[in-house]
């Protein structure tokens, strides 16, 4: 048995001139699933609803709730949901596709050498980065429709006095520092546990894998929640200057 | 960029995310959330819209009774005063009728006083008449003469008035 650590997702198949990695390939499976299920209970909404539609409802409105507690209107609330939402619902369930067993002991054998099919979705930084900028993309289009072109670029080139200019500048690298800390602690979570997982199971098949797989069940839906729920404070941070500070320390505590 | 490609980041899987997420958004938006929400905000608007009918009904039942209440007790004040007043109405038709009665029964009674007066009378006057032709004949016969003259009738007759 080999132990195959790398940092970059392994290539299946050539689409085209698309390189289809295994990460791609299992978000892609993910997202047919996920708009599978969501087309059948489409069709099956009743107006009593059932176990499932139940269910459903209380997380869907909880949910709801929940981003409207933060952002502070339903109205908000809304238009930021189906975002927020899906990148969780994703998240989660890219993370717990890892947790069906079997997967590590595959391999399938390509031309650039034996790959394994299976990998985390989010332990591929690429995917991780996507949803980053358009988490942080997202929170800047809000902040320039919140504030117009030029109050937007005045929040970063102040021109007022020295401190103010300094602290528009360090509003600029907290900007891009943001992209970096969303991103690394996804994927640094997620590839951290992936790699622990197989060191574990590498040097200790039995029994010793299994509190680390628990751990990993926890990071799986802890990480994902924190990642939507910054995307979220990011987003209704833009929407609201004055409360700014506040705002910042909520992150500061996550 | 030795990062980005240790990091196996290509900006054609990039894209292909982006646009798979980007789907997936919109798909699970379209056909999951916006109709769950949907559903959720009318039962919710039709929940609040129930309790307030029922409130509303609730209200009007209250009206209702007591308007109820009013028309009985207003009804009941009605037929005490339909029972009084024909009661009263009865009274005086009774009282009438007997005055009525009673004087119908002095006129009856008047009047055939009367009548039995006047019959008296007649019988009286016819008994006498009889009485002074029979006296006359008497005479006649006795005294075997005709009385024809007038003065001696009256003369009877004034008699028989005084006797009789």
């Amino acid at each position: 048995m080999k132990l195959d650590i790398s940092l970059a997702p392994n290539i299946l198949f050539n689409l085209g001139s698309l390189p289809v990695t295994n990460t791609l390939f299992w978000s892609f499976i993910l997202s047919v699933a996920l708009i599978v299920v969501t087309l059948y209970m489409r069709y099956s909404l009743k107006r009593i609803p059932g176990r499932w539609q139940s269910i459903l409802e209380i997380l869907v409105e909880e949910g709801l709730n929940f981003v409207e507690s933060i952002i502070g209107s339903r109205k908000k609330a809304k238009k930021v949901f189906p975002l927020v939402f899906t990148m969780f619902i994703f998240i989660v369930f890219a993370n717990l596709l890892t947790f069906i067993p079997g997967q590590s002991a595959l391999s399938i054998h390509t031309q650039s050498g034996d790959v394994a099919p299976f990998r985390a979705i989010m332990s591929d930084y690429g995917m991780v980065f996507v949803l980053t900028m358009i988490s942080i993309i997202t929170a800047q289009v809000v902040a320039i429709i919140t504030h117009g072109p030029f109050g937007y670029l005045s929040k970063f080139i102040n021109l007022k006095s020295p401190l103010a200019f300094v602290l528009g500048l360090m509003d600029l690298i907290g900007e891009v520092a943001k992209i970096l800390s969303l991103s690394f602690r996804l994927f640094g979570n997620i590839f951290a546990g992936e790699v622990l997982g197989s060191v574990m199971l590498f040097l200790a098949p039995f029994f010793i894998p299994l509190p680390f797989a628990l751990l990993g069940l926890i990071t799986a839906i802890i990480q994902a929640f924190v990642f939507s729920l910054l995307t979220l404070i990011f987003i209704s941070m833009a929407s609201e200057m004055e409360k700014k500070e506040e705002q910042s320390q909520r992150e500061c505590m996550v | 960029m030795k990062l980005f490609e240790a990091l196996g980041l290509n900006w054609k899987i990039l894209i292909a995310q982006l646009v798979n997420f980007g789907l997936l958004i919109w798909i699970l938006h379209k056909f999951g959330y916006g109709p769950i929400i949907k559903f959720i905000d009318e039962r919710r608007k039709k929940i609040e819209k129930g309790l307030e009918n029922a409130k509303l009904v609730e209200e009007k039942l209250k009206k209702a009774d007591e308007a109820e209440k009013e028309i009985i007790i207003s009804a009941k004040k009605e037929a005490q005063k339909i029972v009084s007043s024909s009661t009263e109405l009865a009274q005086k038709n009774r009282e009438e009728m007997i005055k009525k009665a009673e004087e119908e029964a002095q006129r009856i009674l008047v009047s055939y006083e009367k009548k039995g007066k006047q019959e008296k009378d007649k019988i009286m006057n016819e008994a006498k008449k009889e009485l002074s032709d029979l006296v006359i004949m008497a005479t006649e016969k006795i005294i075997s003469k005709n009385i024809t003259t007038s003065s001696d009738r009256e003369e009877i007759d004034k008699i028989i008035l005084e006797k009789g």
